[in-house]
Parts: C-alpha cells; structure tokens; sequence
C-alpha cells in the first residue's frame, strides 16, 4: 500500500511494451487521503454521538433501523470510492516513457504518456506544512510541441522522482 | 385518516426501496470500475480487490432484500 515503488516486480500496466520496464510507480502521498478517512471516521460515528438520531423516533421501529443501515451503505460508498481512487490513480515512469492514470469519476478514465526523450523540463515543488512534514509534492514536466505537460500531484519524495527521470534521460532509459 | 397514513408509510418505503435499489447499482457499477482498473493497472492484488467489489455487490443486494422484508 505504499505510494513511492522503486522498480515494482509485479506492476503492469495497459498497453506496456513487451520489452519496457516499470522504473517508478507513484500515488499520491497517503497524507492526502487524510480529509475523507476523517469524513468517513465523522459518518460513521455520527449514529453513536448524535445517540442514534433521536429525530428519527418518529419513524416506527423497522424505519428506524433501516435507516441506519441506509446511513452506513452511503458511508461505505465514501470509503470504496476515496480508496479505489487512491489505489488506482497512478504516476508510471518507464525506461521508455511516464505515463499518467486518472480516474476521475465511476466510470471516467484517462490515461495519458508521452517518450522520455519529448521531455524537455521537469520542475517538482514541495509547499505547504503537510508537504514540508511529510516529504512530497508536485513534479511537473513539460513535454515538447503540442504534447500535454504533465503533473505528478502531491508524490511522495518530488527530488528524488525528479532525479529518476533526469538519470533516465541522460542515459537514454538505463538506469 | 388511517388510508392516508398507510399510503404516506407506504410512499416512504417506496422511497427506501428506490434508495437501496440506488446503492445496488452503484455496487455493480463499482464491480465494473474495479474490472476496468484492474485491467489498466496490474500489481497484484487483482484478485483481491475484485472478490471484494464481488462481495460489496452481494452484501448491498442482500441489504436490499433484507429492507424489502422488513418495511
């Protein structure tokens, strides 16, 4: 469950080149996912401190129960969703190119690459007290011509990552 | 007056139903999301993350069930 894997064994990814390999795989920083653990932890525990809605005691018994158990499938939803976007949203730098994942919503998917040798400038920046504390950041690259920049949001050591891919292009994909 | 407030508890269970019904499609449509993040990203824990998108689907029809029993 980690959010920085230096040369993954088991990662694979759509399209992936029979002879390519996955250098880096990055998440976002597990910090970040911080503000919807705490909504969960807040929605879960809302029955017990609000003393199970005492607003609800004019529902008959079985409304009552089934209301709750209403109360907790929507905060599961939450959670499935805050989880599986983490997971599943990744950064990928290759020995040939770095590849973006993005699932925006349910059903929305976006997966954009571009070759090592089109980048042509990588900035990382680290802000914030979280970002200081914690060690991560933004890698932002610039690709050439008409090809989309691309941002590597809120990944765990943005110095290091920058230096992966520096290393990568200097030596044409060697590590 | 008693007509009147068996059809409003029966508009609310309608409304549960319908709520529930909501959840169900929202786990199978997890069930797909899952199959189609698994597909674009491989690491591994394929299997597991597709019993349990599996599983939620199954727990959220049994609730589903369970509330039309009851209500």
């Amino acid at each position: 469950m980690s959010a920085f894997f230096y040369l993954p064994k088991k990662a694979k990814f759509e399209n992936q080149d029979d002879d390519e390999q996955v250098i880096l795989l990055l998440r976002r920083h597990p910090i970040t996912n911080l503000p919807w653990i705490l909504l969960v932890i807040s929605l879960a525990l809302a029955p017990t401190l609000l003393n199970f809605f005492p607003e609800l005691s004019i529902l008959p018994g079985r409304f009552q129960l089934v209301t709750v158990v209403l109360w907790y499938l929507f905060t599961t939803a939450v959670f499935i969703q805050g989880a599986l976007t983490w997971f599943f949203n990744v950064n990928i730098i290759t020995n040939r190119r770095i590849v973006d994942v993005d699932f925006y919503t349910l059903i929305y998917r976006e997966i954009s690459d571009a070759r090592l040798d089109n980048i042509q400038e990588i900035t990382y920046k680290v802000g914030g007290l979280l970002g200081t504390f914690f060690h991560f950041g933004n890698v932002e690259i610039q690709t050439a011509g008409a090809l989309p920049n691309f941002n590597f949001e809120n990944v765990p050591n943005p110095a290091q990552v920058t230096n992966i891919l520096q290393d990568l292009q200097r030596n044409k994909g060697n590590i | 007056m008693i007509f009147e407030l068996a059809s409003i508890w029966l508009l609310v269970k309608v409304f549960y139903l319908v709520a529930f019904f909501v959840y169900v499609v929202f786990a199978a449509v997890t069930v797909k999301q899952t199959y189609l993040m698994t597909k674009t990203l491989e690491i591994g824990l394929e299997s597991l993350v597709r019993t349990l998108s599996w599983a939620h689907f199954i727990f959220a029809v049994a609730v589903l069930v369970l509330a039309f029993v009851l209500l």
